[in-house]
């Protein structure tokens, strides 16, 4: 954090609502505030909601979508992720920035369960992931899209989905949940039976975006999705995933080291150096606050 | 490590170790351990029956095709299944020489060695290029290929009775046995310390260098295909002598002697004994000689086994012993015994506080328990402002 | 002429034993890495289960269908206890487990049924076919080689390309942390492809043994040859499998009819060779890309 600015990055209304890391508080003077986009946050008179499936709100002290706590990772002697905390919200996109080497990457490893935390917790709704192996942490309602995309380049179009879609649902549903995102994604249509491998840099995103979401998850983690794309692209991308958001109350942790088109969509933003989180809140808050933006995000 | 152990111990073996050190000159160490394993040995072969002279000659002999092995596999990191080809190369050098000529039997060892040295040329120009799976595959069919060669070509393998080979005569009254053993331990002996100091030198790591990484070791300056060509050689050139003194005390050399089984006992003596190192090769020849022989009788007798599961005893304990030391303790013996030298070592050194030393070690060392604000309060530029992020 | 045509024929059938156990070597090479050696004497071991079902009188058909049994059970049990605990280590050291399982496996054999060569039955005639008026050296037993390894085959393809467990397996054999990501249990995957390449290597031992000398080293040459015709059509290809297993079996099937049987090993032998100097990646595989 830039000395001399931690009291001018989040608006006085907000103060009471966070804690030492940023992190806003669960309770009842979160329920008149609001962010950027005028939507209310989730708070205790939300409890009752259902998700997209129908399935019952678990209980109002964990609400749903994604809780962080205190996460430490290593990698041998190098400490990667240090005491680092973190919510996101159902129905909003969360953006995790940050410079090469911040640690952004290994904080979705960690969630996603392919890396083991040393400490700290991950919570999705009212379930523990720390701990899970990645299948099971997957078979919980997580997608998680590494960097790059990583599609099967050996298989086709359509068995990347299928793959995508099989640990839920049968042969019938699969081919509704496909149907549904080749609408979402309409050029994956014609390369359906070709092999990923002969698909562009932009449709094999699409494809492994599309793949991350036929199976309807709960929390979809996006490592730098628009690396390498072209910037109309990338927009295009974005807008997509934001509409997605909106209508399905998924929950979106979005890394990006392109800020700009992060922020443009996100609700949170958390921003993370050398392991730490250094700054925290609504997006257009930090997304504001030029010397941040300077000193972290490098524009 | 006990604490009750009366610490004159723990002084006493602190100086003896500080007392004991081996030269620098890396020619010097070897020669000196050499002569004196010769002269252990050399006492311990007064003492033994000839038949155990005799085992003890077909041990240094094995020790020496387990080393080549070793260097090629455990330092060079090629793997072989075909030694057992190589040993038979030799062998049947030996066995055609005496046959056709007349020759010093020093001559007859030289020209075995060299033989399967060509030999090795052969095979390790395609050989080289291929990586793990490959070789391997690539050996193994070679292995199987001999016995074949030999059906076809009897008259010049000796059919199914094999060829002779005669051992040099003892001098005066020496017992041939005691003779041949010495012989066989000298070679071992010459043997491995020409080895240890091939390993010692540029060569060596070389090999090492190839075996790690091939790319890096190119971009070092290292051939690496003259490398590798270079080891094959030297380990095919071992197995060659060895093949040619196991012949000396066998009296026979046909394909019967050379099956692949032998080539796989090989391997597991190397990997047994501890791959890469040369004091392992003893280890493997031991088990080698005598796992298929006394150790299975006397299993097969104590524990009233058939006569179907003795006659196999030897390849399903090695076999097991092959698995299960990939698997639990893949330096073997000779890794094992460092091992516990260091342990010792380590505990004589640290003295009292030996527990506790290691402990800290931990603390402070890779896996970092202390987080970062917490250790003596080191200042951190990000913190400073007590790590309010940008509420 | 008529030599040729026995030649052609023969190798044929041997062809096709030789991409069985081909299929197997490369599942698991495509799936782990690793080469499994010991594939042809697991087979061997399968098939004197088979030999022993059979002297207690049980039918032929269901000696068969319980070598293929044990053959999943052990390809299974392999791959749980003794090849997932290398798994992480470097490939060398797998490859040396294999061997050491190699002739572990032949030991039990050569303990329990002795080493000396025995006779393995035969469902169907071994006795050349008569077409017209001229007797070919294919036999009912050739026909039978030939459809049973085609039957195999199809029912591999099928099960890869058509159902969504062998799109799982795929998956897990082309990239097993992706396939993870997916929700693929791949640990559990690994262990049902050696268990399906087992069965693959049984048929083979079961499809060999009436025609050779039958002791517990019978398979030895049988998967050197097998191993020659994976690295022919290519280590990561199955359909390369059955093209290579033809090729090398035409291959030997010549050098032995025109050269002399001993010279099928050098043969083979050279083949490999040839093969690994002028196109390592075999007839269907791709050039690996040299990572710096």
């Amino acid at each position: 954090m830039v000395p001399g600015h931690e009291a001018a990055s989040v608006g006085p209304e907000n103060a009471a609502a966070t804690g030492p890391e940023g992190r806003p508080h669960h309770g009842p003077e979160n329920a008149a505030a609001t962010g950027p986009e005028g939507r209310p946050h989730p708070g205790p008179e939300n409890a009752a909601a259902t998700g997209p499936e129908g399935r019952p709100h678990p209980g109002p002290e964990n609400g749903r979508g994604l809780w962080v706590e205190d996460l430490s990772v290593s990698y041998g002697p190098v400490r990667a992720l240090q005491g680092v905390s973190l919510r996101a919200e159902p129905g909003a996109v969360t953006a995790v920035l940050g410079a090469n080497g911040a640690g952004k990457t290994t904080l979705l490893r960690a969630v996603s369960g392919s890396v083991r935390p040393r400490s700290g917790t991950v919570r999705l709704g009212p379930r523990l992931l720390t701990g899970m192996p990645v299948e099971q942490v997957v078979r919980s309602g997580v997608s998680y899209v590494p960097e790059g995309g990583s599609v099967i380049a050996e298989l086709t179009v359509e068995e990347n989905l299928r793959l995508g879609a099989a640990w839920r649902f049968g042969r019938r549903r699969s081919r509704q949940e496909m149907e549904r995102i080749y609408a979402l994604f309409p050029p994956l249509v014609a390369s359906a039976r070709r092999r990923a491998s002969m698909l562009s840099g932009g449709e094999r995103r699409m494809l492994a975006l599309g793949r991350a979401l036929v199976s309807r998850p709960t929390l979809l983690l996006l490592d730098e999705p628009s690396l390498g794309l072209a910037p109309m692209v990338t927009a295009q991308l974005m807008a997509t995933l934001d509409d997605l958001t909106r209508a399905t109350e998924l929950t979106v942790v979005l890394v990006e080291q392109n800020a700009r088109s992060a922020l443009s969509i996100a609700r949170h933003a958390v921003v993370l150096h050398l392991g730490t989180v250094v700054a925290a809140g609504p997006a257009g808050v930090v997304g504001a606050d030029a010397a941040l933006r300077h000193h972290y995000l490098g524009y | 490590m006990p604490q009750d152990l009366p610490a004159a111990a723990r002084v006493a073996l602190l100086r003896a170790l500080r007392r004991f050190r081996l030269p620098r000159l890396p020619l010097v160490r070897h020669l000196l351990l050499a002569v004196a394993g010769g002269v252990l040995l050399f006492v311990i072969t007064l003492e033994l029956s000839p038949f155990d002279n005799y085992e003890l000659g077909q041990i240094a002999a094995y020790a020496i095709a387990i080393a080549g092995l070793s260097l090629l596999t455990g330092v060079n990191g090629q793997i072989s299944l075909g030694h057992g080809a190589f040993m038979a190369v030799g062998a049947y050098t030996l066995a055609e020489l005496q046959a056709h000529q007349s020759v010093n039997f020093v001559l007859q060892l030289l020209a075995a060695t060299a033989v399967a040295a060509a030999a090795g040329l052969v095979i390790a120009v395609p050989a080289t290029r291929l990586q793990g799976p490959y070789l391997a595959g690539m050996t193994l069919l070679l292995a199987l290929a001999l016995p074949s060669l030999s059906d076809r070509y009897s008259s010049f393998f000796g059919g199914d009775q094999g060829l002779p080979a005669t051992a040099p005569g003892a001098p005066g009254s020496l017992d041939p046995q005691r003779w041949l053993a010495w012989l066989q331990i000298l070679a071992a002996l010459v043997v491995l310390v020409l080895l240890a100091n091939l390993l010692d030198s540029r060569f060596g790591r070389a090999f090492r260098a190839v075996r790690d990484d091939e790319v890096a070791a190119a971009t070092l300056g290292i051939h690496v295909a003259r490398t590798k060509v270079t080891a094959f050689m030297v380990s095919a050139a071992c197995a060659g002598l060895a093949g040619a003194l196991v012949a000396l005390s066998t009296g026979v050399v046909s394909t019967g002697e050379f099956p692949l089984s032998l080539s796989i006992f090989l391997l597991a003596g190397m990997v047994i004994g501890g791959a890469g190192t040369l004091m392992g090769a003893w280890w493997g020849a031991i088990a080698v000689v005598y796992l298929p022989n006394q150790w299975s009788q006397s299993l097969a007798g104590a524990f009233h086994l058939g006569h179907l599961v003795s006659a196999n005893l030897a390849v399903i304990i090695f076999g097991a012993a092959l698995v299960l030391v990939m698997l639990l303790a893949p330096a073997g013996i000779q890794g094992a015994l460092r091992w516990a030298a260091g342990r010792l070592a380590a505990w004589a050194v640290a003295g009292r506080g030996g527990g506790n030393v290691s402990k800290q070690e931990r603390q402070d060392g890779h896996d970092g328990a202390v987080p970062a604000l917490g250790d003596g309060g080191r200042p951190d530029p990000i913190r400073s402002t007590g790590g309010r992020g940008g509420a | 002429m008529r030599l040729f045509v026995d030649v052609t024929l023969s190798g044929v059938a041997n062809g096709m034993v030789f991409a069985s156990l081909a299929l197997a070597l490369v599942l698991v090479f495509r799936a782990t890495n690793v080469v499994n050696f010991a594939q042809g004497a697991m087979g061997m071991l399968t098939t004197f289960i088979a030999f022993s079902v059979l002297e207690h009188g049980v039918g032929y058909w269901v000696a068969f269908a319980v070598a293929l049994a044990c053959g999943l059970v052990l390809g299974g049990a392999v791959q749980l206890l003794v090849i997932r605990p290398v798994q992480s280590r470097p490939p060398l050291n797998a490859v040396i487990v294999t061997f050491g399982l190699l002739i572990l496996f032949e030991g039990i054999a050569g303990a329990v049924w002795g080493n000396s060569n025995r006779g393995f039955p035969a469902a169907f005639s071994q006795s050349g076919l008569t077409i017209g008026r001229t007797k070919v050296a294919f036999s009912h037993f050739d026909v039978f080689v030939v459809l049973a390894v085609t039957l195999l085959m199809t029912a591999m393809v099928a099960l890869f390309r058509a159902t969504t467990l062998g799109l799982r397996m795929r998956a897990t054999a082309f990239a097993p942390d992706t396939a993870r990501l997916l929700g693929v249990r791949v640990s559990r995957l690994l262990t049902l492809g050696w268990a399906l390449a087992s069965l693959a290597g049984s048929l083979a031992g079961l499809l060999v043994a009436p025609t050779t000398s039958f002791s517990p080293t019978f398979m030895d040459l049988v998967l050197v040859y097998a191993f020659t015709a994976a690295v022919v059509g290519g280590l990561h290809s199955p359909p390369g499998a059955l093209v290579g297993g033809l090729v090398t079996g035409l291959a030997l099937s010549y050098v032995g009819g025109y050269l002399g049987g001993a010279l099928e090993p050098l043969g083979a032998l050279a083949l490999l060779v040839v093969v690994l100097m002028l196109r390592p990646e075999g007839l269907f595989g791709a050039p690996a890309a040299r990572r710096v």
